[in-house]
């Protein structure tokens, strides 16, 4: 790492931990809890960043495992009474369901649009499956599913193994964005180990890859089911500042993360995460505002990209970047060199 | 006592529907050996190379290399037992530097200290250390040529094949690689499909010409360069053995 990287990584950290610190002491509680939600999805979209930008693994089913974090975080936090042990269990499962229907699409040979409509497929079974556990009939030890409304009274995390201290929405703020500057921090971790370099050999060229030795499906196994964990962990937080519903499952959820995805710029972690917290920000004034559907404003300005930024905001700002300051490199180096 | 072949193929044919491309083909090379494979296009050439690295299943035959059979091993297994391939369209990481492509290769067999030394070695002995940097996506035609044979050495394979190497590349380039040839042919067996005879004559002692799906004929350069059927062959005189032009 250059003394100019590291000068900006140790500015991004201290920009970072800041705005964790001071943001509860400047805004009131409503701003923070949005802030948490926006937090949660930002990670959610990480992982979709990760899985699709980086390995080329075009996947739905991201809001699946998202789903299915916050519904074991809820089950198990109701049923245990504790939610140490909650958490445990709420990144295991979507873990392991994301490893198992990973293992069978990629094993399967299953590859491009045809992934893509088998994860979303999934989500949609397990949006109709939940909204089907309506009644008496459903539920998980004490914990009743309850059909479309969910589970409104998702109990809330507290300190690790001691259940008389449920955490506030301050603290809760706290934990969601330290979560997601780890994350991008794992992330951007994993991207320069030798897995990180296969993933991207993978979108590059998949059959090079083969051709080279390496197996093209463990190494998408393994990526796929580090987007299911952080999908799960982002489901985790979710429930913590809204509450457990099919709408975790939605096509709603499913198509927003995708656009905060390409917005954001395919292929780079920054972008989506900033994309994610900017279009949150303006849906939730248009809402406010109701003067227009945040959806339809949503719609319009992914087309807007796509048409005028096809490549996303991020590396939309790198080019321009370089556009401005590559003249006056060339200008430097020029008077540097000795007069011949 | 009989050298060892590295590889072996005994009556491969590899059919696509009602079209047959090899026409079981018994062909073997030994340890160390270097052998060009030619003949006019639609031969069959670069089928044989995807029934042998495990991109094709063959419909009929059988593959032995280094002593085990891998008729119905894959692409991944076969590269693992050590050999590498060369694709007629460069196959690269367009979006990746050159330093990359050749630690991806390297980084297969090698432990993680001894990958960059590796990369470096293979960089100096290609003469490419000026476009490690590069993004692969941006360079010539010839220079991509040479970035994957580079990268195909760099995972250390005892068999490389090479499907047409020299396509593209500059004079220059051109006798570059066969010297760089010469020097692979020491710690690796090569098969090599080439159209250019003067590049053959540089590089290879003997031949094998293919001729819609079949062996045609196999011999020392000198001989096949001489040889009346395979003047025949690329002029597209003679098909299964009878002289189409007398027809």
């Amino acid at each position: 790492m250059t003394f100019r990287n590291s000068v900006v990584t140790a500015l991004c950290v201290a920009a970072a931990a800041a705005t964790i610190i001071i943001l509860p002491h400047v805004v009131e509680l409503f701003t923070i809890i949005n802030a948490t939600i926006y937090a949660s999805m930002a990670i959610l979209t990480l992982s979709l960043a990760l899985v699709w930008g980086f390995c080329g693994i075009i996947s739905f089913g991201q809001t699946a495992f998202f789903g299915l974090g916050g519904y074991a975080y809820a089950v198990a936090a109701i049923n245990f009474g504790d939610s140490t042990p909650a958490i445990a269990l709420a990144l295991l499962v979507p873990t392991l369901f994301a490893g198992l229907l990973g293992y069978f699409i990629f094993w399967g040979r299953v590859t491009d649009v045809y992934l893509g409509v088998i994860t979303l497929t999934v989500t949609l079974i397990l949006y109709k499956l939940f909204n089907a556990t309506a009644g008496d009939a459903y539920h998980i030890g004490k914990a009743a599913l309850g059909g479309f409304n969910g589970i409104p009274a998702t109990p809330l995390m507290n300190l690790p193994w001691d259940r008389g201290t449920t955490l506030e929405p301050e603290d809760i703020w706290y934990v969601a964005a330290t979560l997601l500057c780890l994350a991008y921090a794992f992330v951007r971790w994993l991207l320069s180990t030798k897995l990180g370099h296969l993933m991207i050999a993978i979108r590059e060229n998949e059959h090079r890859t083969e051709l080279l030795g390496y197996d093209p499906r463990r190494i998408k196994l393994a990526a796929f089911t580090i987007g299911g964990a952080m999908a799960g962990a982002s489901g985790i937080l979710f429930a913590n500042c809204v509450f457990v519903s099919p709408t975790m499952f939605s096509l709603l959820y499913t198509a927003q993360v995708i656009v905060w995805v390409i917005i954001g710029g395919l292929g780079t972690l920054a972008g989506p995460i900033f994309a994610c917290f900017l279009l949150q920000m303006i849906t939730a004034e248009l809402g406010r505002l109701n003067w227009l559907n945040p959806n339809f404003v949503l719609g319009i300005i992914l087309i807007a990209f796509v048409l005028l930024m096809p490549s996303g905001i991020l590396p939309t700002l790198q080019r321009m970047y370089d556009k401005i300051t590559w003249p006056i490199l060339l200008q430097k180096s020029v008077r540097k060199r000795p007069a011949q | 006592m009989k050298p060892k072949a590295i590889i072996e193929t005994q009556g491969l044919v590899m059919r696509f529907g009602g079209v047959e491309v090899l026409r079981g083909i018994d062909f073997a090379i030994e340890y160390g050996e270097l052998r060009c494979l030619i003949g006019p296009n639609g031969a069959g050439k670069s089928t044989f190379f995807k029934c042998i690295t495990g991109q094709l299943r063959p419909t009929a035959g059988s593959i032995k290399f280094k002593d085990e059979w891998v008729t119905a091993a894959d692409a991944v297994s076969i590269a693992r037992r050590g050999m590498g391939i060369k694709t007629q369209v460069p196959s690269l990481y367009d979006g990746l530097a050159v330093r990359e492509h050749i630690r991806l290769a390297a980084g297969r067999h090698l432990m993680r200290h001894e990958v960059a030394a590796a990369v470096d070695d293979v960089l100096e002995r290609f003469a490419i250390r000026h476009l490690a940097t590069q993004i692969v996506g941006r360079l010539a035609h010839g220079q991509r040529q040479l970035v994957e044979i580079a990268m195909v050495t760099a995972s250390d394979p005892d068999l490389i094949l090479l499907d047409e190497p020299a396509a593209g590349m500059t004079h220059q380039e051109v006798e570059r690689l066969a010297e760089l040839i010469h020097e692979l042919k020491g710690n690796h067996s090569l098969i090599i499909v080439e159209h250019d005879m003067q590049f053959i004559q540089m590089i290879a002692r003997r031949v094998t010409v293919l001729h819609q799906g079949r062996i045609l004929l196999e011999d020392d350069v000198d001989h096949v360069m001489r040889d009346e059927q395979l003047r025949d062959v690329y002029l597209g005189r003679r098909t299964h053995g009878r002289d189409v032009s007398k027809t």
